[in-house]
């Protein structure tokens, strides 16, 4: 009796000393100051994308006006912007522009790390604006940038490479809030495979061999023509059966410090790949920056040679 | 389901192409779902047509919607020789039940763009 309550006290202790030193242990920002880079270059992308069409989308007679988002989305008009978690309902041109210029002055704010905590706080608040204001525009590259964008916030991503950053005396303190969204995002991005992976096994043309063709055949969104695929039935195979190996290795070894930056480059360039034969890089790009924070923190081999 | 705007081209790849993909795929769909073959067909019509004959058009109604869609020019049919095609040129046709039930439509030139209608 007194072996098997040992047993579980024991058991319970690992766990909670796991546990705690997964999400708590106080950890250095840096690499987390590093992805706000190219997250907030690609934020700014994202949203400056609007800027050619932006009231031919929201616009009073747009595509997506008020009008057919309560259509089609089944909800009155919002009274406020905390109603939909946006500020972009609205007809006039003049407040349109107003409002997504300054949503770029924030994101340009946040990418160079001034006032950071607060620039996160509210590049999170125009990503949410954008994506609640037209629902029907949204894929999976919304929900990355949603993620990584609301994660960061926790950190004190302008410890580094920012603008808060110049001329400070004392090395920045490690704190919980860094490792917390470090882990949110690794696991964030490593349900994400699991959902993409999920999919792909319950589909008969990834089985087979030739979803790559599928994809790589829509005429209306892919950038090269691929269609000398389609005669080289090895050539198809072996892309589609990589793309799923490559999926399966991240899964299996990513957090094996010593293959985490084989598997994450093999899965940069399938998903590369998909973006090619896609014609999607949005996508593509946004999860390559994600992979970023599996590359660049604390327990990657380099830094564990180096001590930090 | 009106065609993909070939003028985009140049933005293949990126967020603005992906997002107007999305958007037609995603309402077309819906549009079918809603509403079944009718208006499928109805909206296959249109887009090939460029609503100039009949614009009242019955239809077994089944509950009011406003449906409002998409036909953008491919600018080589309707550009004059060596003219420059705006991106996305198109005109926005409302389609809607009345009380009757009857199929509506009103076509109006798109926001912000001089696309001029075939007839």
């Amino acid at each position: 009796m007194k072996l098997m309550q040992a047993y579980f006290t024991g058991l319970s202790n690992y766990l909670s000393e796991g546990w705690n030193r997964f999400w708590f242990t106080p950890t250095d920002s840096r690499d987390l100051c590093r992805l706000r880079l190219p997250l907030g270059a690609l934020l700014l992308v994202w949203q400056l994308s609007f800027t050619p069409d932006l009231l031919r989308w929201f616009g009073a007679n747009g595509w997506m006006d008020i009008a057919l988002f309560r259509r089609l989305v089944g909800a009155p008009t919002p009274a406020t912007a905390l109603d939909h978690l946006s500020y972009l309902f609205s007809s006039s041109p003049t407040v349109l522009w107003i409002c997504h210029i300054l949503s770029a002055i924030v994101l340009l704010l946040f990418t160079i790390g001034f006032k950071t905590r607060w620039m996160n706080g509210l590049s999170f608040g125009v990503i949410l604006a954008y994506i609640h204001r037209a629902p029907f525009l949204n894929g999976p590259t919304e929900m990355l940038l949603t993620m990584l964008t609301g994660y960061l916030v926790l950190a004190p991503s302008g410890d580094y490479y920012s603008w808060d950053a110049r001329g400070r005396a004392e090395a920045p303190t490690p704190t919980s809030g860094a490792t917390i969204a470090r882990r949110l995002i690794q696991l964030h991005v490593i349900l994400f495979y699991l959902a993409v992976l999920s999919t792909q096994l319950a589909s008969v043309t990834w089985w087979r061999g030739d979803a790559i063709w599928w994809i790589a055949a829509r005429p209306d969104s892919r950038l090269v023509n691929l269609d000398w695929v389609r005669l080289n039935p090895n050539v198809m195979n072996l892309w589609t059966h990589a793309i799923v190996l490559s999926e399966l290795l991240f899964l299996a070894l990513i957090w094996n410090r010593w293959f985490r930056p084989l598997v994450v480059a093999l899965s940069s360039l399938a998903w590369l790949s998909l973006g090619l034969a896609s014609g999607n890089f949005g996508l593509t790009i946004t999860l390559c920056v994600a992979h970023l924070v599996f590359l660049l923190n604390s327990e990657s081999p380099r830094s564990a040679k180096t001590g930090r | 389901m009106a065609e993909y705007p070939p003028s985009l081209d140049a933005w293949r790849g990126g967020f603005r192409s992906e997002r107007v993909r999305r958007f037609f795929g995603r309402f077309a769909a819906l549009v079918q779902e809603n509403e079944g073959e009718a208006i499928s067909e109805l909206f296959r019509t249109i887009a090939q047509e460029a609503i100039a004959t009949n614009p009242q058009l019955t239809v077994n109604a089944q509950q009011p919607m406003v449906i409002r869609f998409l036909r953008l020019h491919p600018p080589e049919l309707d550009a004059p020789q060596g003219a420059v095609a705006e991106p996305m040129e198109a005109f926005i046709a409302d389609v809607w039940r009345d009380e009757s039930g009857t199929m509506r439509v009103n076509k109006r030139v798109a926001v912000g763009d001089a696309a001029q209608v075939k007839q």
